[in-house]
């Protein structure tokens, strides 16, 4: 993994020329909307990748990267805009820069150009998730349990589980349609024995019955048991029978052709049934083209090669993994079109298994005419049968079935006349055929018998199969489902675990009991999460928009971690801590530090509080930081690393610029007092506008540092240490020397905290003021320069145990002995 | 493929030669089906099974 040391922007995006110093710390980029942070960000995804995120996906058809990269003066030279990013890898602490042009983006320049660092640029571009902008957050946390479980298993890279799943579970449904056909053919060869033997249930007795009279008749052997292997003519010689008439048993087929054609109510419903939802397909344009379009990805998804160039359009892609993940995200985002889609082929599955049963029946008079009609009857019956097959054909497709939806609509399986005249004829001449001798019906109705039977038993061997291979494919599929989600489930077991401690840490005022629970089930994946202990509810249910904002990026928090494990060291956060409601910044800020205490966090905030916060609890410091201050066309962002108020009001002074460094001093005041006030506890008159005057607060933290130093003062002497009762004293004694020189700037503090008469000041006036301010709130940092964290009261309030600064350096025991 | 997927994978295909009507070949051949450079065929993967299936009912 790499952590990022430099970057120089040049004609790039907003930006003009640009140079930060990252040192490979976490690194905060503020400044106002609009005053081009993001164009960091997009220099830093640029230069590992070459695009640029923001100008793909939805509704950036018509931008791209080559014409719209370079600032908007160069979009004619591309080749003027260009990024270098120094960096460090951490496995091999080599280091090297990396430059992009966006003239040609596919390819950069690396120096050294090293395996170790072409290795560690490798790892960033196939983790795009390493860059988490706000909008990204909720992705996690509010979609349906489906379509989370593809988020969260694309983000920890397991679509390959998903893919394997998905293609067993298409394999079951492949035979479980084997099965379907093989029932409904099993079905029909078991009708047909039925007609033959007069029977209305085939039980083996009335079977036997049925046979033993011909073969009575013809002297056989009776048969005295029945399989559907049994031979129902064997010791029978027909080899002198070409075709077996049976004028009963024919009549009887014919008959059944004949009321399947007059009473069509089954087959009707089910036509009805598919043309209800084809006419909603016709009805919507969008749900068709969605249709069309999902299958026309489909498609493409099955040809995509390893050479990653798109089978449907051309277009190079990074890699092929990528390109199957665009198109499956694709095929995913056209939910309403599937579901139309999976109504259609059920309806138009139901449809088909009836056709085929009317199509048994009229075989069968075929055979008949075949053998004994007229040629106008053959073409009649062959005429409907070929309708029914082409028909049959079509409903295998849903387009295909939206192409006959006139056909459908003109009930298709009403009789022709043609067809109604040619069965009644050949029942007609058919029952006309003389009587035959007893033996001669025996031996024929025994042919057709063991023909018949014969059928069933291939049917039969058939339905087992497909009976068998369903069952398998069924077992192997829970199988896998079973193993996949016991890994999946210990994986999310980890994952909820450090996700639920996360979200705990930034809201430990309040939700100190919260849990989170990943359940994963075949492709999905549930969240339930703990509602102040009122039971688990999906995140939505009850949590405001700000925590499930603080969700999602904890959850993301936990997933990174667990993806990449202690490879974790780097990762951009666009606005994203912008979803952390101001009451959580410190906790947030806390949890970024201590939990991940080597990740360099990039983070950009348009909240100037955001970035104080994060240096005062040492997450970034004082030089890891940029400031933009404003933006132009011609000029790009104003943009000042490292600098505080301080050094702002220094260079207003060295410029002789007093109303401007007055103005400073006065704003940069107003943000440090209050959160200073926080920290120690100062006591002022609540405002419900939370506007609080500068002089308020000026008294109040005074005062509350003067109690805080007493009880140290007691503290160090009831438990008698002499190095503590030394430090109060010399910190009292700094406080004295710093309120000294305070009141003796007073009148020129009065004037900025109370009448704002920074205009009448000369730079004479005003140093000794900005000098004076500035050594009274040295009190309240510690003095580690890799510290200088404001101090603060530590302990529940009326059992205040110490006043300390982050790094322990300053630390006074306020609790006395016996206390 | 990941740590994790390759861990399934391997479970899988000791959870399916556990299957009565699954031979240490019809294993081998759904994994290499499964985990295809293509990635997996549903119709490839359903012509192992009946394969498998028909010759256990012959």
């Amino acid at each position: 993994m790499i952590q990022i040391l430099a970057l120089h922007i040049e004609e790039f995006r907003g930006i003009r020329n640009l140079d930060i110093t990252i040192d490979g710390n976490s690194f905060a980029i503020h400044g106002p909307n609009g005053s081009g942070k993001s164009g960091v960000v997009d220099a830093i995804g640029f230069a590992f990748t070459g695009t640029i995120a923001r100008l793909s996906g939805t509704g950036t058809a018509g931008i791209s990267v080559l014409k719209h990269g370079p600032h908007v003066h160069k979009r004619d030279d591309p080749g003027a805009a260009k990024v270098a990013l120094k960096f460090r890898d951490t496995a091999s602490g080599q280091t090297g820069i990396i430059t992009r042009s966006v003239k040609n983006p596919a390819s950069f320049d690396l120096q050294p150009d090293t395996a170790e660092l072409r290795q560690a640029l490798a790892i960033v571009q196939q983790h795009p998730e390493l860059t988490l902008s706000r909008r990204e957050i909720i992705k996690f946390i509010l979609s349906e349990a489906g379509k989370r479980a593809g988020e969260v298993q694309a983000l920890l890279r397991l679509e390959d589980l998903d893919a394997q799943r998905k293609a067993l579970k298409s394999a079951v449904g492949k035979v479980a349609r084997d099965k379907t056909t093989a029932h409904g053919s099993f079905e029909t060869a078991q009708a047909a024995a039925s007609r033959h033997f007069d029977l209305p249930r085939l039980t083996p007795d009335e079977v036997l019955r049925v046979v033993n009279q011909s073969r009575s008749v013809l002297g056989l052997e009776q048969l005295t048991s029945l399989t559907l292997s049994t031979d129902l003519k064997q010791g029978l010689d027909d080899g002198e029978v070409e075709v077996a008439f049976d004028k009963p048993s024919a009549l009887r087929d014919i008959a059944a052709a004949q009321s399947w054609l007059h009473d069509q109510s089954a087959i009707e419903a089910a036509t009805a049934a598919l043309l209800d939802p084809l006419a909603t397909l016709k009805a919507d344009p969008a749900l068709l083209d969605s249709l069309k379009h999902r299958a026309f990805v489909e498609t493409g998804l099955t040809l995509v090669e390893a050479d990653s160039s798109c089978p449907l359009c051309d277009t190079e892609w990074e890699s092929a993994d990528e390109l199957r993940l665009h198109l499956q995200q694709k095929v995913a985002s056209s939910q309403a079109a599937a579901q139309q889609e999976q109504q259609i082929k059920t309806a138009a599955s139901n449809l088909v298994k009836l056709m085929r049963a009317g199509q048994a029946l009229i075989r069968a008079t075929f055979k008949l005419a075949t053998a004994w009609g007229q040629p106008e009857v053959q073409e009649a019956i062959q005429s409907y049968d070929d309708q029914l097959q082409i028909l049959e054909g079509s409903l295998a497709t849903v387009p295909g079935a939206l192409g006959v939806y006139e056909q459908l609509d003109a009930a298709p399986f009403a009789a022709p006349a043609s067809l109604t005249a040619s069965l009644a004829s050949l029942a007609n001449q058919l029952a006309a055929k003389p009587d035959t001798s007893a033996q001669a019906r025996a031996r024929n109705s025994l042919i057709v018998a063991a023909e018949r039977w014969s059928q069933m038993r291939l049917a039969r061997v058939s339905l087992d199969s497909a009976t068998k291979s369903h069952d398998l494919a069924d077992k192997i599929y829970k199988a896998y489902c079973q193993v996949a989600d016991e890994a999946l489930t210990a994986l999310y077991e980890e994952v909820e675990t450090r996700f639920s401690q996360f979200y705990q840490r930034i809201n430990a005022d309040d939700e100190d009991g919260f849990r989170a629970e990943l359940e994963p089930s075949a492709g999905k994946l549930d969240l339930l999460v703990d509602f102040y202990g009122e039971g688990m509810f999906p995140p939505g249910a009850y949590h405001s928009e700000g925590h499930q904002d603080g969700m999602g990026v904890c959850l993301y928090l936990a997933l990174v971690e667990k993806l990449l494990g202690p490879a974790f060291r780097f990762a951009v956060l666009d606005d994203v801590v912008m979803s952390v409601d101001s009451n959580h910044r410190r906790q947030f800020c806390d949890l970024l530090r201590l939990e991940f205490p080597d990740v360099q966090f990039i983070i950009t905030t348009h909240d100037e509080i955001w970035a104080k916060q994060m240096q005062s609890s040492q997450l970034i410091g004082k030089k890891s930081q940029i400031r933009f201050q404003g933006w132009s066309v011609a000029t790009g962002p104003a943009a000042e690393q490292g600098a505080d108020f301080w050094d702002r009001i220094a260079q207003d002074l060295a410029k002789d610029d007093v109303p401007g460094a007055a103005h400073k001093l006065r704003r940069g005041l107003e943000s440090e007092l209050p959160d200073l006030a926080e920290e120690l506890r100062a006591r002022v008159t609540y405002r419900g506008d939370a506007k609080y005057e500068l002089g308020e607060l000026l008294s109040a933290v005074s005062g509350r540092h003067n109690d805080w130093l007493k009880k140290a003062a007691n503290s160090a002497a009831s438990w008698n240490l002499a190095d503590a009762k030394q430090r109060v004293v010399e910190l009292k004694e700094a406080r004295s020397k710093a309120l000294l020189a305070q009141n003796a700037e007073n009148w020129a503090v009065n004037a900025l905290v109370h009448y704002n008469e920074w205009a009448t000041m000369t730079k004479g006036d005003f140093g000794p003021v900005v000098k004076a301010w500035q050594e009274f709130l040295s009190l309240f940092r510690c003095t580690n320069n890799n510290c200088r964290s404001w101090i603060s009261v530590t302990g529940f309030p009326g059992k205040e145990n110490a006043l300390r600064c982050q790094c322990g350096e300053y630390n006074l025991n306020l609790v006395p002995k016996g206390g | 493929m990941s740590p994790l997927e390759e861990r399934v994978i391997n479970q899988f295909v000791e959870a399916a030669t556990a299957i009565d009507g699954v031979d240490t070949d019809l294993a081998a051949a759904l994994r290499a089906e499964l985990t295809a450079e293509k990635g997996p065929n549903a119709e490839k993967l359903a012509a192992l099974i009946r394969s498998s299936a028909q010759g256990s009912v012959a």
